[in-house]
């Protein structure tokens, strides 16, 4: 791991999300109706979309594995499957809190929050399938599948506010929103990537030393280490 | 005390306009900070160790 | 079968498979089994099928329709649906205060039943924000009286208990 990588993105994750949070919470105008609450879109809106960024990399990375397999895209894919999970649950969260004052409710069976709840429950399973299976051939495959059938979900959460009537609103564009609060969007959604990026690496490097302890045994599975991939041909020749 | 609360009531209703409600912009904000915070200690705790000395 | 193979034909099997879901999702006709609210107009032409179960109800707060009884905190409007006032409209009645956000001409869902005398009870209400977030406009306060009046309240929550 880079230096950048170690100290650099974690400092610009904190710069730029404390230059969003004090933007949003301090330097934006309320809203005209809903005044100070508004200001949680700067912390929902990023997560959601961070979650909705997560579970796709999920998906290429599942994509990927099965492709052409190797421990780092499977490594990757629990990574971006996990941070998607936290970042969607925080998005849920922090909605449900935004309903409540807004909406009169914190929650409500409506097609976008129903579809969010599937798509979470769906991550968890994904989770849950990731720790039950042993072997890690099989887990990568089989979980490779649940994370492509799941990602259905994504699209269907994200078109859910236009394919439907649902009591959630449908996504905002710079057009409906005061520039005074696309910028404190736009550094906060910044940030959270920054944040996304190092939970994501970081929990990367956790997955990738669990696999290659699982497959130490040599010949045991497939290796991306090329010097071992060439002994271990050298042997068969 | 009573007629106080009803007419802060009869002044909400048809407003159309949220009044205050910072109580849940920090509950947001507090809860995904103390989260994150707690998902990097989890990371921490799960760090690779030994294998992975060159670093 | 190599590995390698088997385990492209899963993820060809696999997509196709999320492909044709989502395919049935987005372009079947399950939103229309799927309604989250009826709008007045579905709930008044569905007649007899609507006075049964618990339903909800979607549209506009016709202008001028509100009515809150303070003393027996019952809350009188209709919901139409759409903001003109010819838009053909059902009469709520609500037993509690509303969310912060009603007004007239705001997006409402309200929860409840219809019964024969055609007024619709609502159990709970739910107020519908729109996508835009704009700044309150300088010089520009349509709603003028009733921000000082709201101000006015806000101030009396601050001085001590038993104040006028």
């Amino acid at each position: 791991m880079n230096k950048f990588v170690k100290f650099g993105l974690p400092a610009l994750t904190l710069a730029l999300l404390g230059a969003g949070w004090w933007l949003g919470l301090a330097w934006a105008p309320p809203d005209r109706e809903m005044g100070e609450v508004q200001r949680i879109m700067y912390v929902h809106v990023p997560l959601q979309w961070m979650a909705m960024m997560a579970m796709f990399i999920n998906f290429v990375a599942a994509v990927t594995y099965l492709m052409r397999q190797s421990w780092k895209t499977d490594a990757m894919a629990e990574a971006s499957a996990e941070v998607g999970l936290l970042f969607g649950t925080l998005g849920m969260i922090t909605g449900s809190i935004w309903g409540r004052p807004t909406w009169g409710v914190y929650w409500s069976w409506d097609p976008r929050l129903t579809s969010e709840a599937i798509l979470l429950v769906s991550y968890t399973g994904y989770l849950v399938l990731r720790r039950f299976v042993e072997d890690p051939e099989k887990r990568a495959v089989w979980s490779a599948v649940v994370a492509i059938i799941g990602a259905i979900n994504l699209p269907i959460v994200w078109f859910s506010v236009r394919w439907w009537r649902s009591l959630h609103q449908v996504q905002s564009s710079p057009k409906t929103v005061d520039p005074q609060m696309v910028l404190p969007l736009r550094v906060s959604a910044f940030g959270m990537l920054a944040l996304l990026i190092v939970f994501m690496v970081h929990r990367y490097r956790i997955a990738l030393a669990e696999r290659k302890a699982e497959v130490a045994l040599p010949e045991a599975l497939p290796t991306d280490d090329p010097a071992l991939r060439a002994s271990h041909s050298s042997k068969v020749a | 005390m009573t007629s106080l609360t009803s007419l802060m009531l009869l002044a909400q209703v048809g407003s159309g306009r949220l009044q205050g409600g910072w109580g849940y912009v920090w509950a947001c904000y507090g809860i995904s900070v103390a989260a994150f915070v707690l998902y990097s200690a989890s990371l921490w705790a799960r760090r690779p160790r030994a294998t992975d000395s060159k670093e | 079968m190599t590995p390698v193979n088997r385990n492209r034909l899963i993820a060809l099997g696999a997509l196709l498979f999320a492909g044709a879901g989502l395919g049935f999702i987005a372009f079947g006709n399950i939103g229309d089994n799927l309604v989250y609210y009826w709008s007045p107009s579905e709930l008044l032409s569905n007649g007899d099928k609507a006075y049964t179960a618990t339903i909800r109800l979607g549209g506009v707060v016709q202008p001028g329709s509100i009515q809150w009884n303070e003393g027996h905190t019952t809350l009188d409007f209709r919901v139409a649906d759409g903001p003109n006032a010819d838009a053909k409209s059902v009469h709520v009645r609500s037993l509690e205060t509303p969310p912060q956000m009603f007004r007239e001409k705001i997006g409402v869902v309200v929860e409840g039943t219809y019964d024969k005398s055609g007024v619709f009870t609502s159990n709970r209400l739910m107020v519908n924000h729109s996508n835009e977030y704009r700044a309150p406009k300088e010089g520009e306060e349509p709603r003028k009286w009733q921000d000082t009046l709201a101000e006015g309240a806000t101030t009396a929550t601050a001085t001590p208990p038993g104040a006028p």
